[in-house]
């Protein structure tokens, strides 16, 4: 006999087969984040990638190189990377027809001559099979929605990263200037010794410029402990470990693009490219076609189909379809139907208040970028060049001994705090940029003009005139810690990326006689 | 026969022309010769016209039978020395103001023009006249307003050495340089006459470093010191004959006394602003204090050549600005201090360890701009290391009368030079001199050890 539910297989067949790839989606994340300018990921600690991290770590770390290591590296985001597998499932189990039900049953009686009675019979769901292209669509989009959010995820981090990279940098320069300060006061503390020692100042003057140089001490070693704290940031966003290779960063960070994006131009790239804002359109869209098929379904309940067959007590056969129908009386879904609703409502309402976050988003990270960058300037071109006038002026009247050394080394002190000031704008102007490219969900197109203000070598800042000879070796163990004598200078790299712009002061001009009857 | 009118209205001409003359050279160089002796239309009597070095003497008309002079008040720009100049207050151009050279009887007029921005007076000092006459601003006469032109008109009825000043807003006129020499000559001319005649303004100012204009809101830190406004190097020396009989006349309108000290020399104070002492009461000196407000003649021969440093002895005034704040760099030993220092600021030398004398010997430092050296001056034989009130008394052999040309350096003679006698400087203590023998009870000096003890036959006190 012909079954008839023979001719159902090969469409059951067919329908089960909703499947993902076998990366569980990982290569439209590489794809996602690539073309937004993120680096390379590795799901995976093999030696591979063990061996481009180590070629990565022997060099000095930049920015990007940062990125690198940790896309590669650090496991935080394998954690990421499992839900897609997690979603996948999902996606598998919406694709898969529930199973057919196969029943069968024996009945006994004490009947001499009786036949066991012997029911059987198959059912199938069907609604389930109604309604499987809908979920299919639907586990299929929150895959994708899924797959976006692991890839903004992981743009998140590599901004992380960066901003975690500059702070360090930063923190670092920082501790630096600190310790040109301490040791600046530390010499005129030692130089008013000298003048108690000969019995021209008295011992509260001197333990005045003694005080001042300890304050200045205790400074410097806040800033190293600060940038000690910010290195270990840096090492855990590597994924790196207590016995980790140390890796070395350039002592400076570089100067401010010549040329930033427009906040408009920003803003619409924003828009379109966030991944999560993608995700949450992709989000709203599924739930809308969730809900058209809620409402078409509404009143289907379950309905099962299936052949029943018996052979009876006196063996007789019988077999027959079998249909199981949910009748909607008391009720027509209704509850499905709000829930749909209430959920497409939601993640419209999420998108809306997403699109807005975005927006204030990179606003005010360009603004605190920008802010940095115009202080910057003004320390660049305006502030540090008047202290050095004053410095310069000071020299003037100390070699007509109408002032003393001490207002001399105290002027150039002055100098290395107004270089302080410097260095945060232009850490600060740094990890704002990468809040700003993290806002933008996408590497910035001004990016391409990193490094483009170079300076010449040969215009060192007045700061490296304070280094040692030959102790210009860049750092391999963090911060420097001061040594207790205060003597010694932190090495300066000789490639100086920076220049100051030294406007000279102009004279004022010579005096215009109102002259008198001649 | 020549009328004596004929011969006034002749030397009335010949003045005139001699006037004209010197209206001409009134801005002329302070160091170029004087006009020759002038000739007094009283009588024919030869005064040696009187000197100002690095300044003039004001020029005047004859206006009916008064001699008219014409003082300017204006601010200008005013050059300390070479290097140094200063928005200050003066008249006709200079500070001091020209001097105003007359003789006792003489009825004067001198016009004023204010072109301050301010109004002002001339009060003349020392100078017995009508009380209307005497310029104290709201007291005797209400002020000359910015622009306008008043005259004072008075006869001279005394000889001696005046000054003229403001009485107006006096303590910032005077402060910003306003100030000149009155020089009243005797009628009857001096019974012991002088061969030079010499004026020199005393003046001191807060030109603080670095800065264009004095300040005049400082009363007791100044910055310079300047005879007839200038400091030394720019200072004119001051060249006599050898034998010639000289007065050199000091006014003090600085806020500080100033003892003037000449060397080589003994003088007489003959003078002050209440005009000429009698013999009695001359006094001997080398050094004479000029107290503020205060004149003083001194006369003496110059009977001994050579190059003579004539100074106020105040030390601080022969130099320029220095600090009064520094902490004493005397004897400190930096060590290894300088030269961390020195890595800190590149170029940086500690001075004055030894002594201040390295400052006037340093060339190629850079000081604040406008701003003089403390010390200055080279000499023949190394640097003079003064600043300030210093000049230099040029007393040389066969120098002609009115010529007040520097004569260059003098050539001591053989023999009449300090010379050296040891480079080593233990040489003293082998040769068994004292002064460095160490006796037991450390080295003091006692009366009549004095270089005795060793030489050959004399015996231990």
């Amino acid at each position: 006999m012909k079954h008839p539910f023979m001719g159902l297989m090969p469409v059951l067949l067919l329908a089960g087969c909703a499947s993902i790839p076998a990366d569980h989606g990982f290569s439209r994340v590489q794809h996602d984040t690539q073309t937004r300018g993120a680096p390379a990921i590795a799901t995976a600690a093999d030696a591979q990638t063990r061996d481009q991290v180590d070629a990565l770590l022997s060099r000095p770390l930049s920015a990007d190189s940062a990125t690198m290591i940790a896309l590669l590296n650090n496991p935080d985001l394998r954690i990421t990377y499992a839900r897609l597998g997690l979603s996948g499932a999902e996606v598998l189990r919406a694709g898969r027809l529930s199973n057919p039900a196969l029943s069968a049953g024996l009945g006994f009686t004490g009947a001499v001559g009786a036949v066991t009675r012997l029911t059987y019979g198959l059912a199938q769901d069907f609604a389930s099979l109604l309604l499987l292209p809908s979920r299919t669509r639907y586990a299929k989009a929150q895959f994708a929605r899924t797959q976006m959010q692991v890839s903004a995820a992981v743009l998140r981090k590599a901004a992380e990263v960066q901003g975690d990279y500059f702070a360090y940098v930063g923190a670092r320069e920082l501790a630096a200037m600190q310790q040109q300060i301490a040791a600046a006061l530390d010499t005129r503390a030692r130089l008013a010794q000298r003048y108690y020692q000969a019995g021209n100042i008295s011992a509260l003057e001197l333990y005045l410029q003694q005080s001042q140089a300890m304050q200045a001490q205790l400074d410097a070693l806040r800033a190293n402990a600060a940038a000690t704290q910010a290195r270990i940031v840096v090492n855990r966003d590597l994924g790196l470990g207590a016995d980790a290779p140390q890796w070395t960063a350039p002592r400076r960070l570089p100067l401010p693009v010549s040329r930033e994006d427009d906040l408009a131009t920003l803003q619409q790239l924003a828009q379109r490219r966030r991944l999560d804002l993608q995700a949450a359109d992709t989000d709203v869209t599924a739930l809308e076609h969730f809900l058209d098929a809620t409402r078409t379904y509404r009143l289907l309940g379950g309905l099962t189909v299936g052949v029943d067959g018996e052979r009876g007590t006196d063996g007789v056969h019988s077999f027959g379809p079998t249909l199981a129908l949910e009748l909607p009386i008391f009720n027509q879904g209704q509850s499905r139907v709000l829930s749909a609703q209430s959920l497409l409502a939601l993640a419209r309402a999420q998108r809306a208040s997403l699109k807005l976050d975005i927006a204030n988003d990179v606003h005010s990270a360009y603004a605190r970028m920008d802010a940095a960058r115009h202080l910057a300037d003004v320390y660049r071109r305006r502030y540090l060049p008047l202290r050095e006038a004053v410095l310069n002026s000071t020299q003037q009247e100390v070699n007509y001994m109408l002032k003393s050394p001490f207002d001399l080394i105290l002027a150039r002190e002055q100098e290395f705090d107004a270089y302080r000031g410097d260095v945060e704008a232009v850490r600060d102007y740094w990890t704002a940029r990468a809040d700003l490219s993290r806002a933008v969900g996408t590497r910035l197109p001004s990016d391409a003009r990193i490094g483009d203000r170079t300076l010449p070598d040969e215009a060192p800042l007045p700061a490296d005139i304070g280094r040692l000879k030959g102790r210009d070796k860049t750092d391999t163990q963090g911060p420097m810690s001061p040594s207790p004598s205060m003597k010694a200078m932190p090495g300066m790299s000789g490639d100086d990326p920076r220049q100051m712009d030294m406007q000279h002061m102009d004279m004022p001009a010579a005096p215009a006689s109102t002259g008198g009857a001649r | 026969m020549i009328s004596r009118r004929t011969l006034i209205g002749g030397l009335t001409a010949l003045t005139g022309a001699a006037a004209s003359g010197l209206m001409k050279t009134a801005h002329a160089d302070a160091n170029a010769t004087p006009a020759s002796p002038g000739i007094d239309d009283r009588g024919g009597r030869p005064w040696v016209p009187v000197w100002t070095p690095n300044g003039r003497t004001l020029p005047y008309k004859r206006v009916g039978g008064v001699k008219e002079f014409h003082l300017t008040a204006a601010e200008f720009e005013h050059e300390f020395a070479p290097g140094c100049k200063a928005l200050c207050w003066g008249y006709n151009g200079s500070t001091p103001g020209p001097t105003i050279e007359a003789v006792e009887g003489d009825r004067v007029r001198i016009l004023v023009t204010n072109h301050l921005r301010e109004h002002t007076t001339v009060h003349w000092h020392g100078i017995l006249l009508p009380n209307g006459m005497d310029g104290v601003g709201g007291l005797t006469q209400p002020q000359i307003k910015p622009g306008e032109t008043w005259a004072y008109e008075f006869t001279l009825r005394q000889a001696g050495t005046h000054m003229y000043h403001p009485h107006a807003d006096e303590m910032v006129q005077m402060a910003m340089g306003m100030m000149g020499m009155f020089i009243i000559h005797p009628k009857n001319g001096y019974e012991v006459p002088v061969d030079r005649d010499i004026t020199i303004m005393l003046m001191n100012w807060a030109l603080h470093p670095g800065t264009r204009r004095p300040d005049p809101s400082v009363m007791t830190d100044f910055d310079l010191w300047t005879l007839n406004g200038k400091v030394y190097p720019a200072t004119a020396p001051i060249p006599v004959g050898l034998g010639e009989r000289v007065r050199v006349r000091f006014g003090n309108l600085s806020m500080w006394n100033h003892p003037m000290h000449l060397h080589g020399h003994r003088y007489w104070v003959t003078g002050s602003d209440g005009d000429r002492w009698p013999r009695s009461a001359w006094k001997p000196e080398t050094t004479e204090i000029v107290a503020v407000g205060q004149c003083r003649d001194i006369e003496f021969v110059a009977d001994n050549p050579g190059d003579w440093a004539f100074h106020c002895h105040m030390a601080h005034h022969t130099m320029n600005a220095m600090s009064h704040t520094l902490p004493n760099p005397i004897g400190v030993d930096a060590g290894a201090v300088e030269k961390d220092l020195n890595t800190l600021l590149p170029g940086t030398m500690l001075m004055g360890r030894n002594g201040m004398a390295d400052m006037s010997a340093m060339r190629g430092v850079q000081g604040p701009p406008n701003t003089l050296p403390m010390m200055m001056g080279k000499g023949p034989y190394g640097s003079i290391e003064m600043g300030g009130m210093f000049t230099v008394l040029k007393v040389r052999d066969g120098l002609k009368p009115g010529d007040y040309a520097d004569p260059g350096w003098y050539h001591q003679p053989p023999g009449t030079q300090a010379r050296r006698v040891a480079f080593d400087p233990r040489w003293a203590v082998s040769s068994g001199m004292a002064g460095t023998q160490m006796s037991d009870d450390g080295g003091l000096a006692h009366p009549g050890d004095a270089g005795m003890q060793d030489m050959p036959g004399m015996s231990h006190p």
